[in-house]
């Protein structure tokens, strides 16, 4: 048999200021308690951020020396020799030196062999 | 009549609530005043490692000497493995966890004495921590963080850097004497944590972020360092030398480039070695310096106007006695002080000693730096052996010795700087190898500025001897291997007896070529010492030493991009044309 709820609407449960009060300090608890887990979870983010930034902190780290020992001059000269490479410094010669101004410093080894390869070409130039 | 089942029910709702109530009150006050300890466990407190500085060289941060990483140190504490785990199944698991021998894992296993056992040496594997801390079948096992330092070049500059020990505190060189600067200082967190033993962030009291020591910035360029090291490797290889050592310095500023000293050792690895090896004998071994003191004598009585580059100098037959003792010399006959510098005369230069007078000689060796330390900025700096006062009227024939570097002892450091001063015009600078310290947040703390420490000698004195010493590089000088194409080269060889119990000994020498490059405008000087090379070969400085003095000048002065001061090249072209 079906109940008729609209039958037991009215119903005193108590004087109407104390039912207030009580829905009114349920309502801040509840705001406060949704706040408060609310506070918590992102705690926990920030926490798990932290310690994710740190990881990642050290993993960089690490990296980075991987990168500083492969990075070493015996390292470098060994790389070059397994791909069939040798480099040495360049002759005096090949160095051409320029002041600030980008003119060529006046008194270098270099210089002559400058004036030669441009004399060089001027020779070229004349017998076409 | 039918409202009352409805006020039941909200009464019996509202017991039941106020019953739940009154448990959690009753609870908070048990927990609060009967059993504080429980309390007490949810304390939460980490220490936050403070990362020690980094040790670059002379390129800026692009090439660190020695960095700081966090690692984790495991440990087993075979008391807290839980009954239910398998015990073979958590050795195995650990042995591939952390890639170490299941032997050595057993072994720590089965120990008892501790709760506290190691499993190998601290980790940065990252997997490891994945494999361990996952793993629900894993009891007895655990990790602290740590720091482990750690140097990307290996040996290099081993003697310079120093290392660290276990407890994290610098034990030897720049770790050492800039321990204080270098180390960080720990962060703090306190506060509370859960039922699963994590911190609840928002109940932290206590945040105090650690703060990473500061980096030390070297004078010293690792490029330059692997040539002078390579070099001397090769030296010490090719004589067989007990050991030996080589120093690269700027003439201008005293600012050390290179400083290599072998045997060297690994500083990750330093127990491997002995102490003596640990030890940088460039500035910490004293050795009588033979004929590169002779540079000094020479220049003292030119600046007190005693001698002129012509003086002339009868050597006779190559024997002079002094005090009753004779002085031998490979040279005979009559010679001036350039000649006698660039065949190196014993006797002219003992001559030269007595014109000056001890108490001359002694001040103006003094001048150049010898007889006390300079002030590295390294630790365990030795002073050397400079007769004093009386010390001179005690034994009178030391002033025909110490003035060809017999009865005096010098350090290597001392001897390239003083080489450095004459090339700088006559002034002493300060020997240094740090530029500057740099706290973690880019404050320059400490910078080394150069500092002239004496002036013994006029500069045209300084020059008038540079250009004696151009004259031992070329043809009929002691020092001819130690030539560099390109660039005229001042030096002078050395070749000194050792001190052994019964007196000088006759098989056990040091060779030395000491030298600056480019001679004409001194930009960088360079000492090569062997100890006891093979006394079955050649063992003289200009013989062993000076070829690697070669080497490692050529390479220097190209690396610097010093502009060469020999027209090589025009001769050349000029033959061409």
């Amino acid at each position: 048999m079906k109940r008729n709820r609209k039958r037991h609407v009215r119903m005193d449960v108590g004087p109407k200021l104390l039912v207030a009060w009580v829905v009114t300090v349920v309502s801040v608890a509840i705001g406060y308690w949704f706040m408060d887990s609310k506070c918590k979870q992102l705690n926990q983010e920030i926490r798990k951020y932290e310690t994710k930034y740190d990881g990642l902190e050290n993993a960089r780290a690490r990296e980075g020396l991987r990168w500083d020992e492969k990075k070493t001059p015996e390292k470098l000269e060994q790389a070059m020799l397994q791909s069939g490479l040798a480099m040495d410094y360049p002759k005096a010669s090949q160095v051409v030196r320029l002041d600030s101004r980008g003119r060529v410093i006046p008194g270098q080894m270099s210089l002559t062999r400058i004036n030669k390869v441009k004399g060089a070409v001027s020779t070229v130039a004349n017998t076409r | 009549m039918q409202e009352r089942p409805e006020h039941n029910r909200v009464w019996f709702v509202a017991a039941v609530l106020l019953c739940a109530l009154c448990s959690l009150g009753g609870r908070l006050a048990y927990l609060h005043l009967a059993n504080h300890s429980k309390l007490n466990d949810v304390e939460y407190s980490r220490q936050l490692l403070g990362m020690r500085g980094r040790i670059f060289d002379s390129n800026g941060t692009q090439f660190p000497m020695a960095i700081s990483l966090t690692a984790r140190q495991y440990f087993v504490d075979p008391m807290s493995i839980k009954k239910n785990h398998d015990r073979h199944y958590i050795m195995q698991a650990v042995s591939a966890a952390l890639k170490l021998p299941i032997d050595q894992v057993t072994e720590c296993f089965s120990r008892t004495n501790s709760r506290y056992i190691k499993l190998g040496i601290p980790t940065c594997d990252d997997n490891a921590f994945a494999l361990l801390s996952t793993n629900k079948l894993l009891s007895g096992v655990g990790s602290d963080e740590t720091i482990v330092r750690s140097y990307p070049q290996g040996r290099r500059m081993s003697h310079v850097l120093g290392f660290v020990n276990k407890e994290g505190v610098g034990s030897a060189g720049v770790e050492l004497k800039y321990n204080a600067y270098l180390k960080g200082i720990a962060g703090l967190i306190e506060g509370e944590k859960d039922a699963m033993q994590t911190e609840i962030r928002d109940r932290r009291k206590i945040d105090v972020q650690p703060i990473a020591g500061s980096d030390v910035h070297l004078t010293l360029d690792h490029n330059i360092q692997y040539e002078v090291e390579s070099a001397l490797r090769e030296g010490i290889e090719k004589c067989q030398a007990q050991s030996g050592w080589a120093i690269v310095q700027q003439v201008k500023t005293g600012a050390i480039l290179a400083m290599a000293s072998f045997p060297d050792f690994e500083p990750v690895n330093y127990n491997d070695e002995s102490k003596d090896v640990w030890r940088n004998k460039t500035f910490s071994e004293i050795y009588e310096p033979g004929s590169i003191m002779k540079s000094f004598t020479v220049a003292s009585a030119l600046n007190e106007n005693l001698v002129t580059p012509n003086t002339m100098f009868d050597v006779g037959e190559g024997i002079f006695f002094w005090a009753g003792k004779p002085l031998r010399d490979h040279v005979t006959g009559r010679l001036n002080v350039t000649t006698a510098l660039k065949k190196s005369s014993n006797i002219a230069c003992a001559k030269i000693g007595l014109m000056l007078g001890p108490k001359r000689l002694e001040t103006y060796f003094r001048s150049f730096g010898f007889g006390s330390p300079l002030g590295l900025d390294l630790p365990g700096e030795e002073g050397g052996i400079l007769l004093r006062g009386k010390d001179w009227d005690r034994d009178k024939l030391k002033i025909t010795r110490v003035p060809i570097g017999q009865g005096v002892c010098v350090t290597a450091v001392q001897m390239v700087n003083a080489y450095s001063a004459l090339a700088n015009g006559g002034k002493v600078m300060k020997p240094h190898v740090i530029d500057r310290i740099v706290s973690a947040n880019g404050q320059v703390i400490k910078k080394n500025e150069p500092t002239v420490l004496a002036r013994p000698v006029r500069p045209e004195v300084a020059r008038m001897v540079c250009d004696m010493l151009v004259g031992v590089t070329e043809e009929g000088g002691t020092g001819k291997k130690a030539g560099v194409k390109g660039y005229s080269v001042a030096g002078k060889t050395g070749t000194a007896q050792q001190v052994g119990p019964g007196g000088y000994s006759s098989t056990d020498y040091w060779a030395s070529f000491v030298g600056f490059v480019p001679a004409s405008n001194p930009i960088f000087c360079v000492l090569v010492t062997l100890d006891r090379p093979d006394p079955k070969k050649p063992r003289t400085g200009g013989v062993v030493a000076a070829p690697v003095f070669s080497k490692i000048a050529t390479t220097t002065a190209r690396y610097l991009g010093i502009p060469p001061d020999v027209p090589e090249d025009a001769e050349v072209d000029a033959k061409e044309m």
